[in-house]
């Protein structure tokens, strides 16, 4: 076991150092910062100098040495932007993203758990024929298409609910909701799937016949089987939730990491750009190790080979 | 199920930590009587206002802190901390301050202040993006408490549009606190006083009870950070927002209906299709150039696309709120046979294929725009390809003269409003030249030079006369400045400049 955890460390170091380095040269290749921070009235010695001053005018292995070497003591150096070290800057927006992907997924089990196990045991059901929409609308629907058409309905028209900002919890809600719809429609999904699947099996049919009730030989025989698929999906969509951050936080004004990463890109503001892809490609690598550690617990037949 | 359940408490532990991270109180709606809270695309990157130069920052950081010179808004200039000033000889101008201004902390403003903003402006460690607007000065000399010396390196006109852009700082205060400290408390002459900043969210100012103009009539004003337009718009509508600037055209008439004020002010900023004719090619030619002036209905742009609002630029890339204006100048008209009878002349009856550069969302309108160009210069055969260029990239290759030969460009010269700040890259040494004729740069280098002001504007008009002429460029539109407030907002008006003269704004009760 401990064999196993230190060679997936070494895996996950491997990914995120592949992670960071596409980062560092695709940001660099398409495209330069130093025009967007002067004003578009500099000369060209103006350019020249503030190059020399961010270290741009070395070449690119050189540049790439030094980032490897400031990024292991957890220097990203300096945002170009807003003139601060990088890598606070990424931990304190970090709250704000965490709160928003945490509620969503809440949300998102809240939702899609009851309603998937319902349909997957009423199958033909009116019910499973709404999980089955939720399922196709919720990964077709675009987030910022949602997401406005949720301020639409519940800021403007009902009033129910603020349309941006983050000072309180009603806040969190629309962005949240918003977040959610993509991660609900899968795990209905493969709750619904898993479940009509795990029904046919013997063991079902030898819990039924002991004469338990249908609800404890759904809640205790069948869901447990589904534990497997669920926190694979759960890892994978850890990922899909950060990306879909990106553009919810955009709109509903939620200062997150999601927002800082998309002004930085703008701006090409190499080094808040490189600290947030390094955090979040570590968050991403080590949620799947764990969750990997977990499955031997749910699962006995998993070995670690 | 067991472990599913140690992911949703887990979960809901995060959530919870998270929530009751520390918040300050809710300045989302605008609660008492005197509180306006602004939307806007995004608040300033820091509170140093020497450290950010986004039109955005602009409107904010005018709250809290005075620059010696302001525009007029007729293509004029005014004093704000600068009582007077008059050029002594070529290089060396003088000025003199109001006196009895004082900064927050009490301090008095004196030209000491002045001295030390302008030095750390131009100190490249500074790292400010206003440098380039200043960098024609050498040194600041201090002659009395309120009166000093600017020295330019050679002579240097138009060096009052340069200090539009110098907010000046209080030189003792700086140096005891640091960088890092004054960005933490800043300190200015403005009308407000700092209160809270949180990045990439929202900045809030407070009344100076002590301002050497009078108190402003707001007791606070909170700008938020809202970059995506339809929820700004939403903001509007639910009340959340008293004011909300950058407002798309085609939200206006919702925003009427529901009762909210609408204004709209033609930004200083001239929108243009760039033609590249310093190299090989068909644009070298006058005649083609014009030909695609007479060929773009800006008429149909303003209409269709603008739905009224903005101008139709007058072959020339500044509007009369801008020094240098000529009122004598008339639009391109749209002249289809006029425009094909030129490039015949020009011996391309034929037409020409050429690549487009455009964008999307960096302008008002700016794909729109790009698509209504191109058909219409089909008409006259011009088979432009659009190539859509990503925001980030785009001033980098327009520096770079990898972009066109017809690229969108929008010249901005606010907050200056001086014709001398575009027309600066009409030169054949401007960064990023695109045009070369040696007539222009004659004509420019003189203006730069006249140090009577009434005389360098009717030299500058006569370098507009000359760009009309040789065409540089397709002249669209001003672009539009549309704004909505609440119906108890009194007294908001946002201005060519994209300041907003909030000192007497008023907010009545809801």
């Amino acid at each position: 076991m401990a064999g196993y955890v230190a060679r997936r460390l070494l895996d996950a170091a491997l990914g995120v150092l592949g992670v960071t380095t596409i980062a560092f040269l695709a940001i660099r290749l398409s495209g330069d910062p130093v025009a967007l921070l002067v004003t578009e009235y500099a000369t060209p010695e103006d350019i020249a100098r503030v190059r020399r001053t961010l270290g741009l005018d070395q070449p690119l292995w050189v540049q790439y040495a030094r980032f490897l070497a400031d990024a292991l003591r957890g220097n990203f150096g300096e945002s170009l932007r807003f003139i601060k070290p990088a890598a606070p800057l990424v931990y304190s927006a970090l709250p704000a993203t965490v709160q928003l992907a945490a509620a969503a997924l809440l949300v998102a089990l809240a939702v899609a758990l009851p309603l998937g196990m319902v349909a997957g045991v009423r199958r033909g059901s009116a019910i499973d024929g709404a999980a089955i929409v939720l399922a196709t609308l919720g990964q077709s629907m675009p987030y910022f298409w949602l997401g406005i058409l949720l301020i639409m309905v519940f800021a403007v028209r009902l009033q129910w609910l603020p349309a941006f900002g983050s000072e309180s919890w009603r806040h969190l809600i629309l962005p949240a909701l918003t977040l959610a719809m993509t991660p609900m429609a899968r795990i209905a999904r493969i709750v619904r799937s898993g479940m009509v699947e795990v029904l046919t099996q013997d063991y079902i049919r030898t819990a039924h016949a002991k004469g338990l009730r249908a609800s404890a030989v759904v809640v205790r025989h069948a869901l447990p089987n589904l534990a497997i698929p669920l926190v694979t999906l759960l890892a994978l969509d850890f990922g899909t939730l950060l990306g879909g951050a990106v553009v919810t936080e955009t709109i509903f004004a939620w200062p997150g990491v999601g927002r800082l990463v998309v002004q930085a890109i703008q701006s090409r503001d190499y080094p808040v750009v490189q600290a947030v892809v390094f955090y979040l490609a570590t968050a991403v690598v080590l949620i799947n190790l764990t969750l990997d550690v977990i499955y031997a617990r749910l699962d006995p037949r998993v070995r670690y080979g | 199920m067991s472990t599913v359940q140690r992911v949703a408490v887990l979960v809901a532990i995060v959530l919870l930590w998270t929530t009751v991270r520390g918040t300050s109180a809710p300045p989302a709606a605008a609660q008492g009587p005197n509180r306006l809270v602004v939307g806007i695309g995004s608040i300033p990157n820091t509170p140093d206002p020497h450290l950010d130069s986004t039109a955005n920052a602009l409107p904010a950081y005018a709250t809290l802190f005075e620059k010696l010179v302001a525009t007029d808004g007729k293509g004029g200039f005014r004093g704000v901390l600068a009582r007077s000033w008059r050029p002594v000889d070529p290089t060396t101008w003088e000025f003199v301050l109001h006196s009895g201004v004082r900064f927050h902390n009490g301090m008095s403003l004196t030209a000491d202040d002045v001295k030390f903003t302008i030095e750390r402006i131009l100190d490249p460690a500074t790292r400010s993006p206003w440098l380039g607007r200043i960098s024609a000065i050498e040194r600041v000399e201090v002659t009395g408490p309120l009166t000093f010396r600017i020295v330019t390196r050679g002579p240097f006109a138009p060096l009052l549009q340069g200090l539009t852009v110098v907010d000046i700082l209080p030189a003792a205060y700086f140096q005891e606190r640091g960088p890092a400290g004054f960005a933490a408390a800043p300190v200015g002459t403005g009308p407000f006083v700092f209160g809270e900043w949180h990045r990439q969210d929202r900045m809030v100012v407070r009344a100076n009870p002590g301002y050497w103009r009078g108190r402003p009539r707001l007791d606070e004003v909170v700008f938020r950070a809202i970059p995506e337009d339809s929820t700004r718009v939403a903001g509007l509508e639910t009340g959340e927002l008293d004011v909300g600037v950058l407002v798309p055209p085609e939200q206006v008439d919702r925003l009427k209906a529901r009762g909210l004020q609408l204004g709209t002010v033609n930004l200083g900023q001239g929108m243009v299709v760039n033609l590249r004719s310093n190299v090989p090619g068909p644009l070298q030619q006058r005649k083609v150039r014009q030909a695609l002036n007479y060929a773009v209905d800006k008429e149909a742009i303003l209409q269709s696309i603008l739905r009224g609002y903005g101008r139709i630029l007058d072959g020339q890339v500044v509007g009369p709120d801008a020094f240098g204006h000529n009122a004598n100048l008339k639009p391109y008209p749209y002249d289809l046979p006029r425009a094909r009878r030129l490039l015949a002349e020009a011996g391309l009856g034929g037409g020409f294929e050429v690549t487009f550069h455009g964008t999307i969302g960096r302008y008002t309108k700016d794909k729109e725009i790009e698509e209504l160009v191109i058909g219409q210069l089909a008409e006259i055969g011009v088979r432009a390809r659009l190539e859509i260029v990503e925001g980030g990239v785009y001033i980098q290759r327009h520096i770079a003269r990898t972009l066109g030969p017809l690229w969108i460009w929008a010249w901005q010269y606010f907050p200056a409003m001086d014709a001398d700040l575009p027309l600066n890259f009409f030169t054949c040494a401007g960064v990023g030249n695109f045009f070369c004729s040696r007539d222009f740069d004659e004509l420019f280098a003189q203006s730069r030079r006249e140090m009577d002001a009434s005389r360098r504007r009717a030299l500058l008009q006569r370098v507009a006369l000359l760009v009309r002429e040789e065409a540089p460029v397709i002249f669209l539109v001003q672009t539009p400045g549309i704004y909505a407030a609440q119906s108890r907002v009194k007294g908001f008006a946002w201005r060519p400049d994209y300041l907003m003269d909030l000192h007497r704004v008023e907010v009545g009760p809801r």
